[in-house]
């Protein structure tokens, strides 16, 4: 009797751990561990947990979802001025502009202005435009640590910069009717998080498409950049949206 | 002699009820990709990075995106707090690796945020670069990695200091 009841033992014993082996998660637990991110949708797939149908109904919970290129890194609001004291606006930008941000006096950039006044033609025959920042790196890097002020028609810092352009450098920019502005604390303000790019040796740029940067910074451009393609897929994208 | 029996059957099989509901499942355990690249000294790194740690964070982050970079600052306080928990910090500039110019620009970018973690110029050749880091749509994105050299569970996806729970609880999985 004895031993008849310790083989019944022994059967719920293993009986119940080879159900516990068994046992899968209910769709409702994987669901959870895959909207918190500890587990993916492929292994649990992998092990049998998830159908593809399941998949549709799932949630991608705590991780923050990239937000649309177009929409999460915008060029805020910001008044600057030519080089000849107009005053320049975000409103006088158009929906497609390469945004050039130079010291004029590093051999870099001089490279970098030559190709955008090449390319100047097929950019502008593609309804897109160039601006030109001009970045007097000392004044900017004293300007860090003073307050934000309105530009005005008159603006002083325009004057400086003026003095310390390579003006030479910049005449084939004002031939083509290029605009130039002073880079001045409103536009580094409107950059946020992107004005670190711009503090490099020389030259950086990027596209601004309807106010938004959605790739990345270039240090150099040179004659082999296909702008056309990369406008055509920015055209793309400003549409998709 | 029965009733003991009885006690004892019902006992075994409540045990392994309780058990059977208190199962968790288990995280998921991706291995990490051969990593072909160098330090931004120049130094090249492999998977070996992951063993002397409990676990690794890695950020990964490129020289065109301004919020990677602002919230470097405090991907650094987590790597001092961390590392005190033998749980490293790595960052992966992905275009670091795309040209000498890219490179410095990191370079650069990296001693302004005053970032002291490894980080890694992925070698544009190898599979490391094109096979894993070509996938990565959004930035920054960021894994925790087991002393095993395996990604525990989701990429990280989104800005990580708004993720402060979510990456406590990845790095707690992970050495466990």
């Amino acid at each position: 009797m004895k031993k008849f009841m310790i083989m019944i033992l022994m059967g719920a014993l293993v009986l119940s751990l080879a159900a516990c082996g068994d046992s899968k998660p209910s769709v409702e637990e994987v669901k959870a561990a895959i909207e918190n991110g500890t587990v993916t949708v492929e292994d649990a797939m992998e092990k049998g947990w998830l159908t593809s149908d399941d998949i549709a109904s799932i949630d991608m919970g705590e991780s923050i979802p990239a937000e649309n290129k177009l929409t999460a890194n915008m060029l805020g609001d910001f008044q600057t001025s030519t080089l000849d004291g107009k005053i320049f606006t975000n409103k006088d930008l158009s929906n497609f502009t390469y945004l050039a941000f130079i010291n004029p006096n590093s051999e870099n950039a001089k490279e970098c202005i030559n190709v955008l006044t090449e390319k100047y033609d097929e950019i502008k025959n593609a309804n897109a435009e160039v601006i030109i920042f001009l970045i007097d790196f000392d004044n900017t890097e004293n300007a860090e640590n003073t307050e934000t002020t309105e530009t005005t028609e008159t603006n002083e810092d325009s004057q400086i910069s003026q003095e310390n352009v390579d003006l030479e450098s910049l005449q084939a920019l004002k031939d083509l009717d290029i605009s130039v502005l002073q880079y001045n604390d409103s536009v580094k303000n409107a950059l946020g998080a992107n004005a670190d790019m711009v503090k490099s040796d020389g030259f950086t740029g990027t596209w601004n498409v309807g106010g938004a940067f959605p790739l990345a910074w270039s240090m150099k451009i040179d004659m082999e950049d296909d702008f056309i393609s990369t406008l055509n897929s920015l055209k793309e994208m400003y549409n998709e949206k | 002699m029965k009733k003991i029996i009885s006690i004892l059957l019902i006992s075994i099989m409540s045990i392994a009820l309780v058990a059977c509901d208190n199962q968790e499942i288990e995280a998921s355990k991706t291995p990490f990709p051969e990593i072909a690249g160098v330090d931004m000294e120049g130094n090249s790194v492999t998977n070996d990075i992951f063993a002397d740690y409990d676990a690794t964070i890695v950020n990964f982050w490129n020289n065109g995106c301004g919020t990677c970079i602002e919230e470097m600052p405090e991907i650094e306080e987590y790597y001092q707090e961390f590392s005190e928990m033998n749980i490293n910090v790595v960052g992966v500039g992905t275009d670091s690796g795309e040209s000498d110019e890219n490179y410095e620009f990191a370079k650069k970018i990296l001693a302004r945020k005053g970032v002291t973690y490894m980080n890694i110029a992925p070698d544009t050749e190898g599979a490391f670069f094109n096979e894993f880091i070509h996938e990565i749509t959004s930035y920054p994105t960021t894994y925790v990695v087991d002393s095993d050299g395996n990604i525990i569970g989701s990429p990280i996806i989104g800005y990580l200091i708004g993720q402060d729970k979510t990456l406590r609880d990845r790095v707690k999985l992970a050495t466990e």
